[in-house]
């Protein structure tokens, strides 16, 4: 299977008011078909990641490493190759679907412009696929829907449009930016379960990024937890979940309240400490300060090593049943 | 929720509805602005009759006569009838200082008020656009700081400044465009006259339509459907024009209902400057000799030319902007 996505070692750094790179690093692949969520708190850089697969850099910033969509580079890629990835090859379902459709133009416009305007379809077929699509989204009436305005329309119905329009060209990679962080718990349930059948269906590969642990593992094939600028662990979404090795994923999946309830006097495990600013950058490994394993080694960088199958971690001392296999200290 | 005509229909009553409302609402406040213009007149000190007589100490009979003429024997409220009956019909009554009908001076002046209203609001709609986007699109860079300075300094210029530069440039410096009155040939040389009071009437508005328009514009170039738009790999040229222009066209027309009536006010000083002869002269002159049915005439000709701007302001909004439409036809 060939992979749609294939990120190595990007880095990406603010021209100004950064003492880190905001990307650090980050190497990352998703196969034709897969599903890889990409796991990380507020400002850990994987809506930055995810946004490179399209070559949508932050403002002012210098980019180094290898980007490559559907086979094209990203990195200093001409507008050319920009446009024909994004216009059919990765779609993108962005976090707030209230913010990212013109509330000035009809549902149908939002439809199909792209295709219409980009690649040159006709009216007739645009519009025969975008109401084949918010069928397909299970909206309730799709050639109304088509003429309203989105004011007219809830968050839920909204964000199935954006799904829809994303999927128009039948991309080969979906990615999908918080795509449900906006809606309540139900909506959000019914968002994954269409977006899954679709892009299985659809045989369309979905970068999944999230702050959800749970949604992650219960949607995903593979697991990317990005802590500071880099991916700090990787792995199947079972194997992390049942044994994770990074002492960053401990905390996280440490720190989700259990679904019955905590036991009584007990507190719920937060990871001590605050996240990293993008004013900080320690030479050794990002996680230390914050880390309870902590050791004098930490003060040196850690590279992302093989830890068993299928399995990346970037620490000196990996947690797990599975013994791990001791890091030389060079950067792989 | 059955099919669409049964859903499209109450929104079409409640749009019809909110405009009705919008033109009762009109109505009532043309009406109030008559009454305060009307009673604003009456209580200025000074017998219109003395005036009227022109130092003459006419009979009694002759006075009384004369007041009876113009109804200044009878009660205020019913003056104000009598007044409002005309106006109502076109007839603002007649001039106090030459006996003419006002409805008459206002037909041979208001034109070219009018006219030059006209052009400087199409100056205004073209030149401060275009100079606003392009001043978005630049942004950051020293075009737009420039555009940004001229800006500034238009805004802080006030007609009659800018009409003693512009005449002394362009008249006197270089003798290009005449300095005063319309002209009196045809259509080409009164564009002529009237070029250098368009520029001098529109500097200050020009100015706040360039700025609100670069405003408005950046404010969608960083709004997230923008970004959507580029992540879906749409022309350039179609992501500013369907997403970013289209969207800033309503901060844009908010500014220029009032925009307009501030206009005609302004275009009396401008007129005033360049001896055009509009509504401005005679409000100048009628002022200046006591002539109330002239100056309530023209005052309300001003009042209600904002009053209309701005409901016709309000009734073109939703067509540019679907989510501001009344509670009803929101629903």
């Amino acid at each position: 299977m060939s992979d749609v996505l294939e990120i190595s070692d990007l880095s990406v750094t603010l021209d100004q008011g950064a003492a880190r790179p905001i990307l650090d690093g980050v190497s990352l692949t998703v196969a034709a078909g897969d599903f890889v969520a990409l796991v990380g708190e507020s400002g850990s850089g994987k809506s930055v990641t995810s946004r490179a697969a399209l070559g949508l850099w932050p403002g002012q910033a210098t980019v180094s490493g290898s980007v490559r969509s559907c086979g094209v580079e990203m990195v200093g890629a001409s507008a050319s190759d920009l446009d024909r990835v994004r216009r059919g090859q990765v779609g993108m379902v962005f976090q707030d679907p209230r913010a990212g459709i013109n509330p000035v133009r009809r549902i149908g416009d939002f439809l199909t412009e792209g295709p219409q305007l980009a690649l040159g379809w006709s009216a007739e077929r645009a519009n025969a696929r975008a109401l084949e699509l918010l069928e397909a989204v299970s909206l309730p009436d799709p050639k109304r829907h088509l003429r309203q305005y989105p004011h007219e329309l809830s968050g839920g119905m909204l964000q199935r449009v954006m799904i829809a329009s994303a999927l128009m060209t039948q991309p080969a990679l979906l990615l999908c930016d918080e795509a449900t962080t906006a809606l309540d718990v139900t909506t959000q349930a019914e968002i994954v379960g269409i977006l899954t059948t679709l892009c299985v269906d659809l045989g369309t590969a979905v970068l999944f990024v999230t702050h959800d642990l749970d949604l992650a593992a219960a949607t995903c094939d593979r697991i990317a937890v990005m802590y500071a600028g880099q991916v700090v662990e990787s792995g199947r979404a079972e194997d992390l979940f049942e044994d994770p090795h990074h002492p960053y994923t401990v905390g996280l999946l440490d720190s989700r309240p259990p679904l019955g309830g905590l036991a009584p006097d007990t507190d719920l495990q937060a990871i001590p400490g605050t996240p990293l600013s993008l004013a900080e950058s320690p030479a050794g490994c990002r996680f230390a300060t914050r880390c309870q394993a902590r050791t004098p080694q930490c003060e040196t960088r850690p590279g992302l090593l093989a830890d068993g199958v299928q399995r990346l971690v970037r620490c000196w001392h990996p947690s797990g049943s599975t013994p791990a296999s001791t890091p030389s200290g060079a950067r792989s | 929720m059955t099919s669409t005509p049964t859903r499209a229909r109450p929104r079409t009553v409640g749009r019809a509805r909110a405009v009705l409302r919008r033109l009762g609402s009109l109505v009532l406040t043309l009406w109030v602005a008559s009454f305060v213009v009307f009673a604003s007149l009456s209580l200025v000190p000074g017998d219109p009759t003395a005036w009227l007589l022109r130092g003459h100490n006419p009979s009694p009979q002759a006075r009384a006569a004369i007041r009876e003429q113009y109804h200044l024997d009878e009660p205020f409220l019913v003056r104000y009838g009598h007044w409002l009956g005309g106006v109502l019909h076109g007839d603002f009554g007649r001039s106090l200082r030459d006996r003419a009908p006002v409805s008459h001076l206002l037909a041979t002046q208001l034109p070219t008020t009018l006219t030059l209203v006209a052009l400087s609001g199409l100056l205004i709609t073209i030149v401060g656009m275009t100079v606003g986007a392009y001043a978005a699109l630049r942004h950051g860079r020293v075009s737009e700081r420039v555009v940004l300075l001229l800006v500034t300094i238009g805004f802080a210029t006030p007609s009659f400044v800018a009409a003693i530069v512009l005449k002394w440039i362009f008249a006197l410096k270089l003798g290009i465009f005449p300095t005063f009155g319309l002209g009196d040939g045809g259509w080409g040389d009164r564009l002529q006259h009237l070029a250098l009071p368009t520029v001098a009437l529109s500097v200050t508005y020009l100015a706040l339509v360039t700025r609100i328009t670069r405003s408005a514009m950046l404010e969608q170039l960083s709004r997230d459907h923008v970004e959507v738009a580029i992540a879906r790999g749409l022309p350039r040229r179609q992501v500013i024009w369907r997403h970013v222009f289209r969207n800033a066209l309503g901060p844009i027309l908010t500014v220029s209902g009032p925009n307009i009536a501030a206009l005609l006010v302004s275009s009396m000083i401008v007129e005033y400057a360049f001896g055009l002869p509009g509504i401005g002269q005679l409000l100048v002159s009628a002022a200046d000799t006591n002539d109330f049915p002239v100056v309530q005439a023209i005052v309300l000709v001003l009042v209600a030319a904002f009053v209309i701007a701005n409901t016709l302001v309000d009734l073109v909004y939703p067509l540019l902007d679907p989510t501001i439409t009344s509670p009803q036809a929101a629903r």
